[in-house]
C-alpha cells in the first residue's frame, strides 16, 4: 500500500510539479505524458459536458419513462439465452440433481417448456423473441431466402451493398460513403420500444441483430454478422498436401509451397472494392518450421509462434486495398501438422471489433470499447467453426477448445454488461449450447451413423459437461440478481438427433413436381439444371417448400388460386406421414400450410409449405443446398449430428424464471410483451403474443397453432413418433 | 565530467558537422529526428510493451464508456474514477523506460543547449567577460590582468566587485575568429575561449573549477584546473533566436516537437507501443 502511495506521489510531482521541458524525457515517455494529459483533459472535458447536460437528459428521460415507471414490476430484467437447450436433457439432469442452479431458479420461480416457432430455427425463433411477432410479421423464415428471379439463395436477414456514390480515379473506384447494409428483419424489437420509453438495454449476441439497430442502449451483433469475405464463415486450410480433397463446404483449401522447412503462401482476403478490377486481396505469409511440434508464421513482418494442436491468439490481418486504405480482420491459427505434410488451419477472418469494416455494434464504438476492455474477440455471427469439424479439418478436441474459448469471451462481455446494467434490460444469447450440441449429439447415441468406425467413449460426456457448465453460468448470474430483478434462462428451441437426411427435391422430382432439364441426371448446387418452366415446387433452405407461382417467381407455372390450393393440398397429403423405407419410421410428421400458421404483411414471402420432420430426420445436406440427385433418404454421417429443424412441436425450448409463470403454455415470442410488461410499457397492438405472467393465453390469438404437443403429433400421424 | 565530455564531444561534433554552416534549423531537425528514433528504440527495449498496450487500451475503453453510459450518473462517476486510475496505471508503465531515457536525453539536450541556447558573437558587438577569483587565492582583484588577442579590444575599463571577488571587462569585437582570452595573476594564467564565428559551434558561456553542474552544462570547454587562481570565468554570449518557418520558438520546444513528430511517424513501422 505504502509503495503504491509513494508511486502515486512521485507521479504526481513528476507530472504536476516539474517544468514541461524536464518532464519530457524522450519521445516515448513524452508521448506517454502527452497522451496521458490529452486523454485526461478530454475525459474531464467530456465528463464536464456530460454532467452539464445531465439534468436536461434526466428530465427528457423522466418524461419518456413517467408512464412506465408507475407500472414497472422490475428494476432490471436479465435474460440469459442458451440457444438450443433441450428440455429432455435438462429435465433428466434436474432430476439427477446435476443442475443445482437451474433447480434453485425453478424452485424460486418457474420452469416450463417454451414453444418455438415454425420452423424451429434460430433466426426465426430469436426474431420472434425480439419482436413478439411471428415470421408473417418479422419476415424471417429461414437463414436463407430465395431470389424470385434467379432462384438463388440470399441471406434472409441482411443485405450488404457497396456505397451508393463512387469517385473514379484511374484504376481506383473510391466509395464516397459507407457500404450500405440493409436490415431485412421487419417489425420492432422490444428493446427499441423500451428505449423509446427511456429504458436502457444491453443486448449482446442475440441472433439477427446485424446490422445493429439504433436504440437507447448498447448492442453487439450476432448470427448473420459476416466474416471479412462477406460469407457466414469460411475457414482456410493451408497445406502442402496436393492430394488432399478440397474442402467442400464452409472452407477453402490453399496449397502452399515448401522449400525445406520454409513454407510460403498467402491469406485470401476480401474482394478489393476500391479497384475497378475486382480482385481478392492477398496477404503473404511465411512459415518457418522449427520442429515437429513448433513453427513460426510471419505475417506483415510480425512473427507469431505456432505450436502443434494449439490456437494462437487473435491475430490482426491487414489487407492493403491501395491508396493507403487497409481492411482489417482477425483470425486464429491452429497448427495441425508440420511433417510429412504441412497443415495449418485458420478460422474465418472475423471483422476486427477494434476497427470494424462493417458496423457490428450499436453504438459503433461499443465493439471497440469491448475490445479495448477485454481484447479481441470473435465477431462472426456463427463464430464457432462447425464446418471445419464437419469437413474433418479440425478434430473434436480442437473444435471444443475453439467453442469454449469463444464462450469465455462472451461470458466476460455478459458479466460486464450485467454489472453496467443498474436498471433496464440485459439480454445475452450464448451460442456454445447450440453449436456443441449440433456437433456432438452423436455422442449420446452409440449407433448414430456419424459414429461408424469412430471411437465414441472419449467424448461421451461432452453434452452433459456442456449442461453442467451452463448451470454454473446460471449460478454465477443468479448471484448478481437482486430481489427487484426478473431473471430468465431460456432457449429458442430444443435439440434432437439428426440420423437420416431427406432430400425433398429428389422426392419432388420422382413425383414430377420438379423437373430437370433434358439430359441432366444430377443438378449442381442451388438447382443448376432444373427446368423451371416445368417445375411446380421445390424445397429450399432447411424447412421450406416453395411453389413456382406464375407472376411471383420469374418462370412461375402454378396458377395462383385454385391450382395453387390444389397443389398445396396434394403435397400436404402426400408428404405428411412420409415414411423412410429403410427404417419404416415416419420421416415427416406433418407438412404445414403457410396460410394456417403465418399471418401478417410478409406471410407470403416465406415458403408455401413448412416441413415438419420427425425426430431423427432433417433435410439432407444435398437437399439443403439444392442438389437434386437420386437419393431421397440417406444416413447423416457428418459430425453435425444434432438438429432442431424438425416439427416445432417436437423441439420446444425451455424457460426458467425467478418469478412464477402463470401461462400454462408459454412461447418464445411471449418474451417481448413479458419484458415490456415488467417495465410497465404497454405492448403494441400488433403483437399477438402476451406476457407469460398474464392469465392463460388464448392460443387462437397466435398466428399459428402452438398448442399442439408431442402427443398430438403422435395422434395425428397415427404412427409412433421416433423419440 | 571532462573525461565524459571528451568522449561525447567528438561524437556530437561529427553529428553536427554537416550542419555547421547551414541554417541552425537543419541541424535541429536532423538531430531531433535521430534522437526521436533512438529514444523510441530505447523505449521499446526497456518498457513492458504488452503492458503499455493493455494500459492504453483500458484507458481508451474508459474514455469510450463516458459516452456509452452518459445517462447514468453512478456509472459516470465510476468511469471517471477508472480514467484517473487508468491514467496512473499508464504513466506507471512509462516510468521504467523514463529512467533509462533520462541520461541519453540529458546528454542530447545539453549538447543541443551548447549550440542553440547562445549564438557566437558578431563583429562590432560588445560582451562582458567576468572572472571570479577563488576565495582561497591570496592575491587581490587588482593583480588580475586581462590579455586580449588581436581582434578584441577593451571597450571600457574593468569593474571590480570586491564583495563577490569578481572582475568584469567589456570587450569589443573587431574581427571574426576563435580567440583565447588570457587572464594573468602573478605567474599564473587562465584561458577562456571566445567565439566570433558564423557556424553552429558549441559554446561554453562559462567554465569553472570543481563545479560539476557547470562542467555538465558547458561541455564545449574543459573546466578550470584545480591550481587555477580563478573559480569561474564567463562570457555573456547573446541568446540565440531560433526560428522555424518564420516563427520564433525556444529550441527546446523545437526539439520536443520535432522528435515527437519523428517518433510518432516511425512508431508504427518500428512496432513500438508508446
Amino acid at each position: 500500500m505504502m509503495k503504491r502511495i509513494l508511486l502515486i506521489l512521485l507521479l504526481f510531482f513528476l507530472v504536476i510539479d516539474t517544468q514541461p521541458a524536464l518532464a519530457y524525457i524522450g519521445p516515448g515517455a513524452g508521448f506517454a505524458f502527452l497522451t496521458s494529459f490529452l486523454m485526461l483533459f478530454a475525459s474531464f472535458f467530456m465528463a464536464f459536458f456530460t454532467f452539464l447536460t445531465w439534468p436536461a437528459r434526466v428530465l427528457v428521460r423522466f418524461f419518456k419513462r413517467r408512464k412506465a415507471l408507475a407500472n414497472a414490476k422490475a428494476e432490471r430484467v436479465v435474460i440469459l439465452g442458451l440457444d438450443g437447450l433441450e428440455p429432455t436433457i435438462t429435465e433428466r439432469m434436474l432430476q439427477e440433481g446435476k443442475l443445482p442452479n437451474l433447480q434453485k431458479l425453478k424452485e424460486q420461480g418457474s420452469y416450463s417448456k417454451l414453444q418455438t416457432t415454425y420452423p424451429a430455427l434460430s433466426p426465426v425463433a430469436w426474431s420472434a423473441f425480439s419482436t413478439g411477432v411471428g415470421p408473417g410479421k418479422h419476415n424471417i423464415f429461414d437463414f436463407l431466402s430465395r431470389d424470385r428471379h434467379s432462384y438463388l439463395p440470399e441471406l434472409s436477414s441482411s443485405k450488404v451493398g457497396t456505397a451508393n456514390r463512387k469517385l473514379s480515379i484511374g484504376p481506383f473506384e473510391i466509395p464516397l460513403g459507407k457500404p450500405v447494409v440493409r436490415f431485412l428483419r421487419k417489425s420492432k424489437s422490444f428493446w427499441k420500444i423500451l428505449g423509446d420509453n427511456g429504458i436502457f438495454s444491453h443486448v449482446l449476441r442475440v441472433p439477427i441483430t446485424f446490422p445493429p439497430e439504433k436504440f437507447n442502449g448498447a448492442m453487439l451483433s450476432a448470427m448473420c454478422a459476416p466474416d471479412l469475405w462477406g460469407t457466414q464463415g469460411t475457414f482456410s486450410l493451408f497445406t502442402t498436401d496436393e492430394s488432399v480433397n478440397p474442402v467442400k463446404e464452409g472452407g477453402d483449401t490453399s496449397i502452399v509451397t515448401r522449400d525445406g522447412d520454409r513454407i510460403e503462401g498467402f491469406i485470401k482476403g476480401p474482394e478489393n472494392s476500391i479497384r475497378k478490377k475486382r480482385e481478392q486481396m492477398r496477404l503473404p505469409f511465411v512459415v518457418q518450421i522449427l520442429s515437429d511440434e513448433e513453427a513460426v508464421i510471419v505475417i506483415d513482418k510480425k512473427k507469431i509462434p505456432l505450436k502443434k494442436n494449439t490456437y494462437t491468439d487473435w491475430i490482426e490481418l491487414k489487407f492493403k486495398a491501395g491508396l493507403g486504405i487497409k481492411v482489417q480482420g482477425i483470425a486464429k491459427f491452429y497448427l495441425i501438422e508440420t511433417r510429412p505434410h504441412f497443415r495449418l488451419y485458420m478460422t474465418p477472418i472475423n471483422i476486427d471489433p477494434e476497427k470494424p469494416a462493417l458496423p457490428i455494434s450499436y453504438p459503433y464504438s461499443y465493439s471497440i470499447y469491448l475490445s479495448k476492455l477485454f481484447g479481441k474477440y470473435a465477431t462472426l455471427g456463427l463464430a464457432e467453426d462447425t464446418w471445419s469439424l464437419n469437413e474433418g479439418v479440425l478434430s473434436d478436441a480442437a473444435f471444443l477448445e475453439q467453442a469454449y474459448s469463444i464462450h469465455e469471451e462472451r461470458e466476460k462481455q455478459f458479466f460486464h454488461a450485467l454489472d453496467k446494467t443498474k436498471k433496464g434490460l440485459c439480454a445475452v444469447v450464448i451460442d456454445a449450447t447450440d453449436r456443441i450440441q449440433h456437433m456432438f449429439f452423436r455422442t449420446l447415441e452409440e449407433d448414430h451413423p456419424a459414429n461408424r468406425g469412430k471411437e465414441t467413449q472419449e467424448y461421451k460426456d461432452v453434452i452433459e459437461d456442456l449442461y453442467l457448465r451452463m448451470d454454473d453460468l446460471v449460478g454465477r448470474t443468479f448471484e448478481k440478481i437482486g430481489k427487484d430483478d426478473a431473471f430468465f434462462v431460456l432457449s429458442d428451441h430444443g435439440f434432437k438427433s439428426f440420423r437420416r437426411g431427406i432430400n425433398l427435391n429428389v422426392w419432388l422430382k420422382d413425383n414430377d413436381y420438379l423437373v430437370l432439364k433434358e439430359g441432366v441426371k444430377e443438378t449442381g448446387e442451388f438447382f443448376q439444371g432444373v427446368d423451371w418452366q416445368k417445375t411446380k415446387a421445390y424445397a429450399f433452405g432447411l424447412a421450406g417448400v416453395y411453389f413456382n407461382v406464375k407472376g411471383r417467381e420469374k418462370h412461375g407455372v402454378v396458377e395462383p388460386g385454385e391450382e395453387y390450393q390444389e397443389l398445396k393440398a396434394e403435397l400436404i397429403e402426400k408428404l405428411s406421414g412420409l415414411k423412410d423405407p429403410k427404417t419404416g419410421e415416419v420421416a415427416i410428421t406433418e407438412m404445414f400450410d403457410n396460410r394456417k400458421i403465418y399471418n401478417g404483411p410478409y406471410a407470403d414471402s416465406g415458403p408455401d409449405l413448412i416441413s415438419g420432420y420427425n425426430i431423427g430426420y432433417r433435410i439432407s445436406w444435398n437437399g439443403a443446398t439444392g442438389v437434386v440427385n437420386d437419393i431421397v433418404f440417406e444416413d447423416n454421417v457428418k459430425a453435425w449430428s444434432g438438429d432442431h429443424c424438425i416439427d416445432p412441436r417436437l423441439v420446444p425450448g425451455v424457460i426458467f424464471s425467478n418469478r412464477k409463470i402463470t401461462s400454462s403454455n408459454p412461447a418464445l415470442m411471449d418474451m417481448a410483451p413479458t419484458v415490456l410488461d415488467l417495465f410497465g410499457v404497454k405492448k403494441p397492438a400488433y403483437m399477438e403474443s402476451r406476457s407469460i405472467f398474464d392469465a392463460d393465453i388464448d392460443e387462437t390469438e397466435r398466428d399459428h397453432d402452438f398448442s399442439a404437443k408431442t402427443e398430438d403429433v403422435k395422434e395425428k400421424t397415427a404412427v409412433p413418433v421416433n423419440e | 565530467m571532462d573525461i565524459i565530455n571528451s568522449i561525447l564531444n567528438p561524437f556530437f561534433k561529427i553529428l553536427f558537422y554537416p550542419f555547421a554552416n547551414m541554417s541552425p534549423v537543419w541541424g535541429m531537425l536532423v538531430i531531433s529526428f535521430l534522437a526521436g528514433i533512438t529514444m523510441l528504440f530505447i523505449f521499446k527495449a526497456t518498457s513492458d510493451q504488452a503492458g503499455i498496450k493493455k494500459a492504453k487500451n483500458l484507458f481508451k475503453a474508459h474514455f469510450l464508456a463516458i459516452r456509452l453510459y452518459r445517462d447514468d450518473l453512478t456509472l459516470m462517476m465510476e468511469t471517471m474514477k477508472n480514467i484517473v486510475l487508468g491514467n496512473l496505471g499508464y504513466m506507471k508503465k512509462s516510468l521504467r523506460p523514463m529512467l533509462f531515457l533520462i541520461v541519453p536525453v540529458a546528454i542530447i539536450i545539453i549538447q543541443l543547449g551548447t549550440r542553440y541556447e547562445y549564438r557566437p558573437l558578431r563583429v562590432g558587438e560588445t560582451t562582458v567577460v567576468s572572472l571570479t577569483l577563488d576565495k582561497h587565492e591570496p592575491g587581490s582583484l587588482n593583480d588580475v590582468v586581462l590579455e586580449l588577442p588581436d581582434g578584441l579590444s577593451l571597450d571600457i575599463p574593468p569593474v571590480r566587485i570586491d564583495q563577490l571577488r569578481e572582475i568584469n571587462w567589456r570587450i569589443k569585437i573587431e574581427r571574426s575568429g576563435v580567440f583565447d582570452i588570457v587572464f594573468r595573476s602573478d605567474n599564473k594564467t587562465v584561458k577562456k575561449r571566445l567565439q566570433v564565428v558564423d557556424s553552429l559551434s558549441p559554446l561554453a558561456s562559462r567554465i569553472a573549477r570543481d563545479d560539476f553542474q557547470t562542467a555538465l552544462l558547458n561541455p564545449g570547454e574543459s573546466s578550470l584546473q584545480n591550481s587555477s587562481f580563478a573559480s569561474m570565468v564567463s562570457i555573456s554570449y547573446p541568446k540565440r533566436e531560433f526560428q522555424f518557418l518564420g516563427i520564433s520558438i525556444h529550441w527546446l520546444v523545437a526539439f520536443f516537437v520535432f522528435s515527437l513528430i519523428a517518433a510518432f511517424a516511425c512508431k508504427g513501422f518500428l512496432g513500438v507501443e508508446v
